[in-house]
């Protein structure tokens, strides 16, 4: 049985199988709901594949059979690119001997370009694994959409699912296996300007979210268990001198609690009635994702062992909660980890760009992972 | 049937890549890939990345890849070696015959580095490079013994983003080139792109031909094949969209007098026109600055390479 750093020897020669994935992928435009160019391709590319298959909410699933029929591991990655829409046409994506560079590239075309070569790379090392690997692309997991395309796989799927691996672009090292509870709320403020009023004395939407803020800071927020309110995003008003009639404030609660990250999401509902009557403003609060805390704890088998694939990698591994896909493989007690495959930099700019060199340790680390999973077969699937 | 309607082709009717693998090994031929080059590395290592992985490591229907550079003096050589391409400087390929500047003469030069039966010529500035470039081009070789010369043929993209224009009939083409095949070769008009820098060829035909090393290349190949085997060694292969960086209508207008010495040279040798007068090889343009009005001029001769198998070092490569 090869050792993971045999993997990095053995892989080497065919990294660049991932990296033409990665350039193929790349170059469609992927927002949240319109992934269907990035699925065509990977239903192309799994043509060989048993149980090839594009659901309703357009996820694209594959079956790698394994030799124990009853014995299934789930490698997700989602579609969906941030940055990207589908009036761009085509992306540019450009590579070197170091780094490939494109919007998107990090999260997560280079892990969706991972996924796509799995099959490719199984093939290529001469192993069969013993669990049945089901890889799945899934989609609209951005933004409002909120992991759809998981859920529903996650409901519908008629196997029961072992052990999950998630595959993130970056950064390779982390190993999450919790996740803590979170709610994001999108806070919106509107006023109201009587026609004909001067610029000078118009009501002003971005001073009553201001106010909103900082009532929001005076939360009290305990360290222990771990709980943080992230103001993540701000837009307000258009040019110098018109006061805006809207602001938009984007924030996320976390908590290791479980119920805290409830209770803040309740105290500001409370904050905006209050200001809302005050300044005879309509503020309004929604809540696009919700989360409860859970996971499998670090002494877990499966997380052990992946801990020992990255420290005979070299990696340094950094465990902390995860808040995305992770969560909804929790939600539905399935064992699993989200890691990561590489390092990136311009993170969220259209020339994110991902290096290469490590790209190899952590394609190592997926296999090693994969084989480690296999050994624990009697643990995971009874 | 007409040519039109038996030897045009879509890239997707060789799509079954483990099928066109299957007929290559039976024909027992070798397929080499060539790219020109000068300072490319800004997209050298997608398109090598690309094809390499998909043609040779996924199916083995390539047997090299091969760079053919004219003197680039940024990284094209460095990040095409990294990912696997084998990189030749032209000057360095049949020392003897010297070094000419262009693409022609890189076109020229990989007969002899390269060991294919069958070479495919691919540019480097292909933005959205993609195998069917590759293996849309060798299909009707495999496909039809008497086809020696595949060109390929793009569509108009709908909408294009600031920069890149499609190429589409191309400029060039639809006001140069197509008004003289009309005038003196109407069935080369059933070429939609005769000017696409890609195409593939078998050995026996590149190795008879004579190539203008700069923007005659194209023009000239088709005239010569078409007078030595007429329209049946001709295949076309629609490779859908093309996207490449735009060229300003002064570079065409330098383009179409290169391609016009070709031209109105084999009009002579293939006796459709006498008594030409001897060409001007200055290309002429005019420029206004303010009121600054002046001409410039620019030297633009279109040298030719003479057949390869009229080279003592290529015939000691490849024995007849």
């Amino acid at each position: 049985m090869p050792s993971p750093t045999d993997f990095l020897e053995l892989l080497q020669a065919h990294q660049e199988l991932v990296l033409a994935n990665a350039l193929l992928l790349g170059e469609f435009p992927s927002p949240s709901g319109g992934e269907e160019d990035r699925i065509k391709f990977l239903a192309e590319r799994f043509s060989t594949l048993q149980d090839v298959s594009i659901d309703e909410q357009g996820n694209l699933q594959a079956i790698i059979p394994g030799k124990n029929p009853n014995f299934n591991v789930l490698i997700a990655a989602h579609a969906d690119t941030l940055l990207t829409n589908k009036a761009d046409q085509r992306l540019t994506i450009n590579v070197g001997p170091e780094s490939i560079t494109g919007p998107g590239m990090a999260d997560n075309t280079i892990g969706l370009a991972t996924l796509a070569t799995i099959p490719d790379l199984f093939e290529k090392l001469g192993i069969q694994p013993e669990a049945n690997i089901i890889l799945l692309a899934h989609t609209k997991s951005q933004n409002s959409h909120d992991l759809a395309g998981l859920r529903f796989f996650l409901e519908n799927f008629k196997r029961p699912i072992h052990a999950g691996l998630v595959l993130e672009g970056i950064t390779l090292g982390r190993l999450n296996h919790s996740c803590l509870g979170m709610v994001q709320a999108d806070v919106i403020c509107r006023v109201h300007q009587e026609p004909g009023t001067r610029w000078e004395a118009a009501e002003n939407a971005m001073i009553i979210m201001h106010r909103i803020i900082r009532r929001i800071l005076e939360i009290p927020i305990p360290q222990e268990p771990r709980t943080s309110v992230i103001l993540g995003s701000l837009r307000a008003g258009k040019t110098f001198n018109r006061p805006p009639e809207l602001a938009r404030l984007k924030l996320e609660i976390r908590s290791e609690e479980p119920g805290k990250a409830r209770e803040i999401r309740y105290q500001i509902s409370d904050i905006l009635d209050e200001i809302s009557s005050e300044t005879a403003s309509d503020c309004s609060i929604t809540f696009p994702a919700l989360r409860k805390p859970g996971g499998i704890p670090f002494n877990h088998p499966l997380v052990a062992a992946a801990r020992e694939v990255q420290e005979e990698l070299g990696l340094k591994t950094t465990t902390g909660p995860s808040y995305s896909d992770l969560s909804i493989l929790i939600e539905h007690e399935i064992p699993a980890l989200t890691i990561g495959l590489t390092t990136a930099t311009n993170l969220n700019e259209s020339d994110e760009t991902v290096a290469l060199p490590p790209l190899l340790t952590g394609l190592a680390q997926v296999f090693g992972i994969l084989q480690s999973v296999d050994t624990l077969e009697s643990i995971l699937a009874i | 049937m007409s040519w039109l309607k038996t030897n045009t082709y879509h890239h997707s009717d060789f799509a079954d890549l483990e099928a066109l693998c299957k007929e290559k090994a039976e024909s027992g031929l070798k397929i080499s890939l060539c790219i020109p080059t000068l300072n490319e590395e800004a997209t050298i290592g997608k398109v090598v990345v690309i094809l390499k992985s998909e043609l040779m490591d996924r199916f083995p229907l390539i047997d090299e890849i091969a760079v053919i550079d004219s003197g680039s003096t940024d990284k094209t050589g460095e990040v095409a070696k990294s990912f696997g391409a084998e990189f030749y400087y032209s000057g360095d390929i049949m020392s003897s015959t010297g070094f000419k500047r262009g693409k022609g003469e890189n076109l020229w030069k990989a007969i002899h580095q390269l060991k294919g039966d069958i070479i495919a010529y691919v540019d480097a500035d292909i933005a959205n490079i993609h195998p069917r470039f590759v293996y849309g081009l060798i299909g009707p070789l495999l496909e039809k013994p008497e086809v020696s010369y595949v060109k390929a043929f793009y569509e108009r993209p709908l909408a294009f983003s600031q920069g890149i224009r499609p190429t589409g009939g191309g400029r060039v083409t639809e006001i140069l080139v197509r008004p003289l095949f009309s005038l003196f070769y109407p069935e080369l008009t059933q070429l939609f792109q005769p000017l696409s820098g890609e195409y593939a060829v078998r050995r026996e035909t590149l190795e008879k031909i004579p190539f203008p090393i700069g923007y005659g290349v194209e023009t000239s190949h088709i005239l010569d094949v078409y007078k030595e085997d007429g329209m049946k060694a001709f295949a076309q292969v629609d490779l859908d969209q093309r996207v490449h960086r735009n060229q300003d209508t002064n570079a065409l207008g330098k383009m179409s007098f290169g391609i016009l010495q070709s031209f109105l040279g084999r009009l002579q040798d293939h006796g459709k026109v006498s008594d030409l007068a001897e060409l001007s090889s200055v290309y002429r343009s005019l420029q206004a600055t303010g009121t600054e009005y002046e001409q410039i001029e620019k030297e633009i001769l279109e040298e030719e390479r003479p057949p390869i198998n009229t080279i003592p070092e290529y015939l000691e490569k490849f024995p007849r």
